[in-house]
């Protein structure tokens, strides 16, 4: 048997963590947005620096408001398009939320550049709506009476032919809890506070959780962190799809992967178009400069 | 638009390109004479960089098909013409074609003739993941398979001068991670092929399967394989490397061979481990297994989904009468995609070696939840308002409708809130399904199908529905593109794959052909609520089978095609929004969101479309000019 191999191991792991052979980037952001573009650009470039590249997307069915991702690899003797979790250099990410979803590619080395820009995904309200508290709650019927739906529906029947609601807003008791049914969620009963024992709480079943707890959960992650508001940058720049734009700046700024601000500026104005070239390069630059001043730091 | 690197004729230039433009780049420069195919992701985007090449090169043919079955006999016609012919399709595409493919595989090819199948292992966009390996074993037809860009544009090529020199059918199989992955490549030679007339092969018993003609036929077809199996231990893409003393063998192909490989890198095991990286999966190459036997003590088999290579393998050592430890599914999972992270996983497990990879560098327990992004249905989309529609009649009537959906972006209808898919089992099934409801089930039945869909499959159901008398309601989402693969035109929209004009088959000249009544069809602007609704109410309350027409382009396609058209944003009349949310939902659109905890609507995103105009119950939502 192969002896020599089982039971002992030759592995070290500050060594392969150390193999600088091979880079490893991730962009990630909303479908339509320019992900794919930017890695693009980073694919291409690598290429003129005469590495190996490889890319891999994972996108859901829709190209449109799902999440996507962009692995990039690029070096000298790889061949698989993943890389390992955890072994990343890089983390660009153009929406805050999905950045805070692919924390675990990073380390507490990776560089992570993210735009502040949220995007709450249509589901997260669709999902949103009421719980009430079975030991607080008296039925005393006080949040029906206030309840703006189902205030509507009573009325839309005779009003709006083209409102659409299925049912009045009702308690519907369901085990230790009650919910209550129809409910879109709008919460006007909680901010208008119209229960006399605070029996009624939001309920989120998908949350999106504040913008500046977000930031904390990556800054606990990685030292390196560059949180920026790339799209109030790209609008100074003179365009907001300039965006992804930005933050490729900023990482030639920071300079950790050895794709040169020349390189990576050349690409960029081979995939904008002529017309838009210059806000292009502008963005680019005040990047640069965002991450040449975090490094000196 | 300057011309796409792919498309250079010049040999020896590095790119990156996208997998499927370097498949593309294959089947050009092999010089490509027919190229066929329907639109299925991860597929659609061969078809589309070679129209991209056609532009520029215009020598060779190529087309849409109506759907897979038609794309492999078009490829296969244009086989018997000694032409080289490419039928392109995702994995599940080569149900619809199999029943060609199995038959056709007997008399092989006259012309150089690959047949892609695209498999989609973790059904990212698709509703099965089949492995198609199967089929090649099934048909008794070769399969190829590429680790890389690069070697899949080198081994597609070679694909053609192997399917003449064998005159055998050839199946290129790849999978998501290869269609959809960037890598780079070097451009290669564009092969002119003179003094060659294409011109029908007159064989008329290798082309005419009555049961005469097809025994003989598959004696050659038997035969056929057994030269392929001697040839596959030479076959160029096939790689044996015995390491000196390494008693571990690896074998692969495709993708999960690159995992292979750069696990072996991590580990630092690369000069300890012998590999076999097959390049042809089917027929397997005997004697380079033997002789990775011979050299190993125990060997693990890394291969995605089913357990393809190690029934094979472990067959094979209980014939050579070897005993050694094979394994593979022991250690990796059958079911989703392979990772990098899998494979590592699976060779230090079989290895009883520590994983260094197990524990993620950072501790992601304490970190808050991603609220999960799932695709929808695009701001302004017609499925919407036609749903919305069916659901405001479902309450309206007092009726539960059954909803007897199909394939393509409308199958989003699933999500909360419209709620409106109550099944979806492959292209063209939701009008033979609701024919199987009808009968039995008490209620309005809805078959809910696409423009191209219904001209890929649906056809026939509809057919099915008027000549058995079947009591359901058709409604064909016409959206006048093959929207879910990005747009693409079909027999509908009258314009084929090269932009030209084609000949245009309005929907309700098929439908009215089926034999649908006058009185029974109705068509109306998805996007006019009014005229929808009627319809649906009077649609419902009608007996038989009956259509509705249900149209409108997709809003992305309509905003892309009409650029300056000038699109009147929706805005909230925030005197008159009583925040109650009803938009948000119970229609869903993704233009309108919350920001600050007021009900508003993204001037970016909206397309204009007027319908949540007429929903508000406050009338707070207003398009002003």
């Amino acid at each position: 048997m192969a002896t020599d191999i089982r039971g002992k191991s030759y592995l070290k792991s500050e060594d392969l963590i150390t193999e600088k052979e091979n880079y490893n980037a991730l962009c990630v952001g909303i479908g339509g947005t320019g992900v794919i573009r930017a890695s693009m650009i980073l694919g291409w470039s690598a290429l003129h620096e005469g590495f190996k590249v490889r890319t891999a997307e994972t996108h859901g069915m829709s190209q449109r408001g799902g999440s996507v991702s962009s692995y990039l690899r690029f070096g000298k003797t790889l061949e698989s398009p993943f890389m390992v979790e955890g072994d990343l250099d890089v983390l660009i990410a153009f929406e805050i939320s999905e950045c805070l979803r692919n924390l675990h590619f990073a380390n507490k080395n990776t560089y992570i550049i993210a735009s502040k820009n949220s995007v709450i995904p249509p589901s997260v309200l669709t999902h949103r709506s009421l719980k009430i508290d079975g030991n607080k709650c008296v039925g005393c019927g006080n949040c029906i009476a206030h309840c703006i739906p189902n205030e509507i529906f009573l009325q839309s029947r005779h009003k709006n032919f083209y409102t659409l609601m299925k049912s009045p807003t009702r308690v519907v008791v369901n085990g230790y809890n009650r919910v209550l049914e129809s409910c879109t969620g709008c919460v006007q009963c909680i901010i208008d506070k119209v229960c006399p024992f605070g029996a009624i709480e939001a309920f989120n079943e998908w949350e999106y959780v504040d913008v500046s707890l977000i930031e904390e959960d990556i800054k606990s992650v990685s030292e390196n962190v560059i949180i920026i508001d790339a799209n109030k940058i790209a609008i100074e720049a003179g365009n907001i799809l300039t965006a992804n734009v930005v933050l490729l700046g900023v990482l030639a700024g920071v300079n950790i992967i050895p794709l040169s601000e020349k390189i990576l500026k050349e690409t960029v104005k081979r995939f904008v178009p002529k017309k838009a070239l210059d806000v292009n390069i502008k963005a680019f630059n005040i990047g640069f400069k965002i991450g040449k001043e975090y490094k000196k730091k | 638009m300057s011309i796409p690197f792919y498309a250079l004729d010049k040999p020896g230039e590095k790119g990156v390109v996208l997998g499927n433009e370097g498949i593309a780049r294959g089947v050009f420069e092999a010089g490509i004479i027919v190229a066929s195919g329907y639109p299925g992701t991860p597929s659609s985007e061969i078809m589309e960089a070679l129209v991209e090449i056609h532009k520029y090169h215009p020598n060779f043919e190529i087309e849409w098909s109506t759907n897979e079955a038609v794309g492999f006999q078009v490829a296969l016609g244009a086989s018997m013409c000694n032409a080289r012919s490419f039928a392109c399709m995702k994995h599940v595409g080569l149900n619809v074609a199999a029943d060609a493919f199995m038959t056709a595989t007997y008399a092989g090819a006259h012309g150089g003739f690959i047949v892609l199948s695209a498999d989609d292992p973790n059904c990212y966009s698709s509703q099965n993941e089949q492995d198609n390996r199967y089929y090649g074993l099934h048909a008794l037809c070769p399969i190829f398979e590429a680790i890389n860009i690069q070697e899949a544009k080198d081994i597609i090529k070679y694909a053609f001068d192997f399917s003449e020199e064998f005159q055998t059918i050839v199946m290129m199989r790849t999978e998501t991670r290869l269609n959809h992955a960037r890598g780079d490549l070097i451009l290669g030679e564009i092969e002119k092929i003179e003094g060659r007339t294409y011109d029908f092969d007159k064989d008329r018993d290798r082309w005419t399967f009555l049961p005469s003609n097809a025994r003989i036929q598959r004696l050659k077809q038997i035969e056929r394989i057994n030269k392929l199996r001697e040839f596959s231990d030479k076959f160029p893409y096939t790689k044996l490397d015995v390491k000196d003393g390494a008693k571990i063998g690896i074998i692969s192909s495709g993708i999960p061979y690159s995992y292979a490989n750069d696990a072996l890198l991590k580990l630092n095991l690369t000069e300890k481990v012998s590999t076999l990286k097959l390049g042809m999966v089917f027929p397997q190459p005997e004697k380079l297994m033997a002789t990775l036997f011979e050299n190993s003590e125990k060997i693990i088999i890394i291969e995605q989904l089913e357990p393809f290579l190690e029934d094979f393998a472990k067959k094979l050592a209980f014939e050579l009468d070897v005993n050694i430890e094979i394994v593979g599914k022991k250690y990796f999972q059958r079911n989703a995609e392979l990772t990098l992270n899998k494979v590592i996983d699976g060779i230090t497990k079989f290895l009883e070696i520590p994983n260094p990879f197990v524990d993620l560098p950072v501790n992601t327990e304490g970190l808050h939840f991603a609220s999960p992004r799932p695709p929808v249905l695009c701001p302004g989309c017609s499925h919407r308002n036609t749903y919305y529609a069916l659901k405001l009649m479902e309450q309206k009537l007092g009726k539960n409708f059954v909803y007897s959906s199909d394939i393509g972006c409308y199958t989003l209808g699933f999500y909360k809130p419209l709620e409106a898919v109550d099944t979806c089992i492959c292209m063209g099934a939701s009008i033979g399904m609701a024919n199987g409801i009808a009968k039995l089930h008490n209620g309005p039945v809805l078959a809910i199908i696409g423009d191209s869909t219904f001209f890929h499959t649906g056809i026939p159901g509809l057919i099915d529905a008027v000549y058995n008398q079947n009591n359901v309601l058709v409604i064909i989402m016409d959206n006048n593109a093959t929207a879910m693969t990005g747009f693409q035109p079909h027999p509908g929209t009258g314009i084929k794959i090269t932009g030209e004009p084609g000949t245009k088959i309005p929907l309700e000249s098929i439908v009215r052909g089926a034999g649908i009544p006058e009185d029974h069809l109705w068509i109306v602007d998805a996007n006019d609520l009014e005229q929808t609704t009627k319809a649906i109410e009077e649609a419902v309350n009608t007996k038989g089978p009956r259509v509705i027409i249900s149209r409108h382009p997709c809003a992305l396609l309509e905003r892309s095609i009409h650029r300056d058209k000038k699109i009147i944003p929706a805005q909230i009349n925030t005197e008159k929004c009583n925040n109650c949310m009803i938009c948000i939902k119970n229609f869903g659109c993704p233009a309108i969101t919350l920001v600050n905890g007021k009900v508003s609507i993204v001037e970016r995103s909206c397309n204009g479309c007027g319908v949540c105009v007429k929903i508000c119950p406050f009338g707070a939502i207003e398009q002003i000019e």
